[in-house]
């Protein structure tokens, strides 16, 4: 499959939005190709354009610049309401003077066909998020949960060309949210509906996604599948906001092939370890994973992993993990690493460990 | 109340029944006594006491009879002029109502939407006409529609007329005017009753397909229809029980139920009937204010 705009779902080209009487570009020269199917995330702290880029997209906001076109077809300047893509608000903004099952065939009714038709169509679509039984309900008589998947039936009643979705599980406590992400996808994933997700939960985003979209101030730092970004995020905002990181500072930082560097890693001394390519300098941090850092047991030797020395300054427990904070014996650098927790082995603070990992698990980022 | 809810958090939810002290009983009457008082020698006595008087008879020589009869009511509502009186009072109150709504909900809606920093000053400037008069509004009123006024000066000056059209002292000046002075009230009525209104919601109905014509009706104007009412029932009532403005303003020539309560109290010094127009008056108020409530009740389920 080639990855020209024509053959893509949804293909968004240098969108920008400035807001009117702001100096700052809320969202700039955003790019996205998503396929056919595909369920995108667009992941990043509050306030880094997301909201901005989806209204865009659904034609609720003009861009300032871009283009936006679903299945080849520019629909920039297509109005709101001739979109045809489904929309779930953060707030889900059910209408609270029709019924739940008013709410989702009003979608339907703005499309014209036979009410009985039109009815039918939008309890298959209340089936399908199995709250068929609350049809005759008003939505202020339901629990969050319930209107956040009224909410999603009647975006999906009307066969939406492509489905949005802002925050849409903010607002629920944490293990319906956990519930409803299997649900959502699994939803999404039966009726093959391209749809975008934003959100700022990292979990959530790596839980659901094809494809992952990190933004930052407006821009898109990263955009891949879920496991590239983790493993082999492109700069150190990524690596920082997907998942937790210990950032080495490295130093004499040479090339050594493609995406290959041999570095000195302070306390850890001279490894060969890959990284991003084109990394310019002599300096650079490596990105190591608490998780893979590996307590070493009493006189095991390894020669030729890289180990470095230290005293427990602080523990925190977790249930599954306990995460220890090492400050190393010869610099200032503390390590933070993730055990997977038995209580009998747990060590208290103070203790003297080593620690190694494997430089294959590591990564190499530019200096940000 | 409060104590009750407290209660309910201490035991976890489960409501608990509490005998108030005679302390707190005595202290709640304390706050409520005042206002009752002034409540009931202000308008419940007045009241009692009108009541009464509209049974009461006018003697053939002007004094007051004592007595217990239907006949002002009978008089009243026998007198094809006061059906006409009726029918003008409710006809004002339907007019300037209708006008005040359809004016003042555009500007409710723009009020309630707009994100400005301004919001507050603009809310404010709508409703700064309440700061002056209806006299001396009324009084404005009369130097633009008056035969020596500003619309019947240029029309006259630029020879597009040769004598004054009558645009006061009648039925259409009184609306004019009343309807401007109690826009106001509609505008505030409406901001406070389009609570439901919301965004998102619009933006919802947008994404779903339907044009900005099918979101104003489908979801604008059901969520906004309470304040609309709740505006027009204000202006209504306003409007039946006016008094300075239909006076001033219609020269005569406008026959309300405030203004002949007036004529017959004050100047045919018939004071039973004058009472028997206010309690009809406020029975039509009282029909009214019922008629609102069932609307709003079958609106709300
Ligand atoms: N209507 C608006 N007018 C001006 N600035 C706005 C408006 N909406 C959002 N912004 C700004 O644009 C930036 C991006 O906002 P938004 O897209 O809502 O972020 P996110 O959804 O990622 O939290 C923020 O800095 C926000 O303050
Ligand atoms: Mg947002």
């Amino acid at each position: 499959m080639t990855s020209t705009a024509e053959q893509m779902h949804l293909s968004v080209q240098n969108l920008n939005k400035t807001y009117p009487r702001t100096e700052v570009p809320a969202v700039s020269d955003i790019n996205l190709d998503v396929q056919q199917g595909d369920l995108v995330a667009l992941l990043g702290p509050s306030g880094c354009g997301k909201t901005t880029t989806l209204r865009m997209i659904a034609g609720l906001l003009e861009p300032s610049a871009g283009s936006i076109r679903v299945k080849g077809k520019e629909v920039t300047s297509t109005p709101v309401h001739k979109r045809g893509m489904g929309m779930v608000f953060q707030s889900y903004a059910l209408f609270p003077h029709m019924s739940v099952l008013d709410n989702v065939s009003f979608g339907l009714e703005m499309r014209g066909g036979g009410r009985r038709g039109n009815r039918k169509a939008a309890k298959a679509a209340l089936d399908m998020v199995q709250l068929g039984h609350l049809a005759e309900r008003r939505p202020a008589a339901l629990s969050g949960g319930q209107q956040q998947r009224i909410a999603l039936a009647r975006a999906l009643a009307i066969e939406p060309t492509l489905l949005l979705l802002d925050e849409p599980l903010s607002n629920l406590d944490a293990k319906l949210r956990e519930a409803m992400r299997h649900e959502i996808r699994s939803i999404q994933q039966r009726s093959g509906t391209t749809t975008l997700l934003v959100t700022h939960d990292q979990d959530e985003a790596l839980d659901m996604a094809d494809k992952i979209a990190i933004m930052e101030n407006g821009i898109i730092q990263q955009y891949d599948a879920p496991q590239e970004i983790y493993e082999h995020p492109t700069n150190k905002f990524v690596a920082n906001f997907v998942g937790k990181a210990n950032f080495i500072p490295s130093t004499s930082v040479r090339q050594v092939g493609e995406g290959r560097y041999s570095i000195e890693a302070g306390a850890f001394g001279d490894l060969t370890v890959p990284g991003v390519v084109g990394i310019k300098g002599d300096r650079a941090e490596l990105v190591l994973r608490p998780h893979r850092v590996r307590l070493m047991a009493d006189g095991e030797v390894a020669a030729d992993r890289p180990r470095a020395r230290g005293q427990i300054i602080a523990s925190s427990y977790t249930g599954n993990v306990v995460s220890y904070e090492m400050q190393s014996s010869d610099n200032d650098r503390v390590i933070r690493i993730d055990q997977l927790s038995h209580p009998a082995d747990r060590l208290p603070v103070g203790a003297e460990i080593t620690v190694s990992f494997d430089p294959e698990d590591a990564y190499l980022v530019a200096e940000g | 109340m409060v104590t009750l809810q407290t209660t309910q958090l201490r035991t976890g939810g489960l409501p608990v029944k509490e005998k108030r002290s005679a302390k707190q009983r005595a202290g709640t009457l304390g706050l409520i006594l005042p206002g009752s008082i002034g409540l009931f020698v202000g308008f419940v006595l007045p009241l009692i006491v009108m009541i009464r008087m509209s049974f009461n008879q006018h003697g053939t020589g002007g004094q007051l009879v004592e007595t217990l009869t239907f006949e002002n009511y009978g008089r009243a509502l026998s007198d094809p002029f006061y059906w006409q009186v009726i029918g003008n009072t409710l006809w004002l109150g339907l007019l300037c109502g209708g006008l005040a709504v359809i004016l003042a909900y555009p500007i409710a809606l723009f009020l309630t939407r707009t994100t400005s920093k301004w919001k507050g000053v603009l809310i404010a400037l709508a409703i700064a006409p309440l700061l002056t008069s209806a006299v001396a509004r009324t009084y404005g009123w009369i130097a633009i529609l008056g035969d020596q006024g500003i619309i019947n000066g240029f029309l006259m000056d630029t020879g597009l007329l040769s004598g004054p059209i009558r645009l006061n002292n009648d039925m259409p000046g009184v609306i004019i005017a009343l309807v401007e002075i109690l826009m106001p009230y509609a505008i505030l009525a409406m901001i406070s009753g389009f609570g439901r209104l919301n965004n998102s919601l619009e933006e919802a109905a947008g994404t779903l397909g339907a044009s900005r014509f099918k979101v104003f009706m489908r979801v604008t104007l059901p969520l906004t229809l309470p304040g609309v009412f709740t505006g027009f029932l204000l202006v209504f009532v306003l409007s039946i029980s006016s008094f300075v403005t239909p006076r001033l303003m219609g020269g005569g020539r406008v026959f309300i139920l405030a203004t002949e309560v007036y004529n017959e109290a004050t100047q045919t010094l018939n004071w039973p009937l004058a009472s028997a127009l206010s309690v009809i008056l406020l029975i039509l108020f009282g029909l009214l204010v019922a008629g609102y409530q069932q609307l709003t009740k079958r609106f709300e389920d």
